[in-house]
């Protein structure tokens, strides 16, 4: 009976595991998605191994969702496998869609990235100098571990991926509404964005309140002011990043009056999100003095982590160049 | 015989880590290491 069911897979790289969590937030939801399809693979949840899906014949798994950036061999591996054996590979969540959070790594390397995290951060105590190592021997046993990339991927630069699924993480109607599609063959082109090709800031209830121009002089943190609930973000010197941002979150950051950061990606006309917003800031601002500019503009904290906070990987700025801060 | 079984990855501890288990001749356990990749 079951063998008619289409097949699904999941799989998770580099995530926080919020994407595993948006998954099992369907609630009973998911009693309707297990009622229809077949589970074949959840490293979370079910005891499957690779093994069990290396024999499966190629494209028989219907559809693999799978979150998380790519950043070890091991993801690597697994990712390209899961692609062979199945029809449809949908990129789910902000992580796998555009590198997301992992892949600000890409503002350092390995090496740094060891050094700072197994040597010199204030809390470690590592007198041997430790560092993860692929292939290690203690005790006369022999041990391994995946590789670690200097650089973090999206999904797409490593496996060709047939649709997008947004969000950090996805919101459980735009899942719901994927499922469906699939389910009923009533899918739109390869390489779609699952959700609507506009700016969050076309569907925000603040729009109106948002100004020509700015007229604040500094930026400010969420925490550093008492945020007015229905005026826009951006009046109140707080960025936001609405106006780079594609729209589809259901407005939830918005309705606990918390900024968009970005977790959408950019619409399908734009490439860079960070430079869209940049562009977008830069024409709200009420002064052309240059001077004036840099003054405003050095109060934002962390400026490529704000800008870039979900799609480096997939900017113009892809990584930073190493060798230009040796 | 000396014999090694790998539990990878580790399901009840959502689905992260492994387990390499190294059995003596007498097939008892005689060293167990917990990964984290």
């Amino acid at each position: 009976m079951s063998g008619a069911k289409p097949k699904v897979a999941f799989y998770w790289c580099a995530s926080c595991g919020g994407c595993e969590e948006a998954v099992v937030d369907l609630a009973e939801d998911i009693l309707k998605v297990v009622e229809a399809v077949d589970i074949v693979f959840w490293p979370v949840a079910l005891d499957f191994k690779k093994k069990d899906v290396e024999p499966m014949e190629d494209k028989s798994i219907a559809v693999s969702f799978i979150n998380g950036a790519v950043r070890l061999s091991e993801q690597e591996e697994m990712v390209k496998l899961l692609r062979r054996k199945s029809q449809l590979v949908v990129a789910f969540g902000a992580c796998s869609h555009l590198g997301g959070i992992p892949s600000l790594a890409n503002f350092w390397n390995k090496e740094t990235i060891f050094k700072r995290a197994y040597l010199t951060t204030p809390s470690t105590d590592n007198p041997q100098g430790t560092v993860p190592l692929e292939k290690t021997e203690a005790e006369g046993k022999e041990l391994t571990l995946p590789r670690f990339f200097d650089t973090v991927f999206a999904l797409d630069q490593v496996i060709d991926v047939d649709y997008y699924l947004p969000g950090y993480a996805p919101p459980r109607d735009l899942i719901m509404n994927a499922v469906g599609a699939i389910l009923e063959g009533k899918l739109p082109p390869k390489g779609a964005v699952l959700s609507p090709n506009k700016s969050l800031c076309d569907d925000c209830e603040r729009n109106e309140t948002k100004p020509e121009k700015l007229t604040i002089k500094e930026i400010k943190r969420p925490w550093e002011v008492m945020l007015d609930p229905e005026k826009c973000f951006l009046a109140q010197g707080v960025i936001c990043m609405g106006p780079a941002t594609r729209t589809g979150r259901g407005e939830r950051c918005v309705e606990a009056n918390m900024p968009c950061r970005g977790c959408f990606g950019p619409t399908d006309q734009v490439y860079d999100q960070g430079a869209k917003f940049l562009s977008a800031f830069a024409s709200l601002l009420d002064t052309n003095d240059e001077k004036e500019i840099e003054k405003i503009v050095q109060t934002i904290p962390d400026p490529a982590g704000t800008f870039y906070r979900f799609s480096l990987p997939k900017s113009i700025l892809a990584r930073r160049r190493m060798e230009a801060i040796k | 015989m000396n014999k090694r079984i790998t539990i990878d990855p580790i399901t009840r501890l959502e689905g992260h880590g492994k387990i390499e288990i190294f059995l003596d001749d007498k097939g008892d356990v005689e060293r167990t290491f917990l990964q984290v990749p």
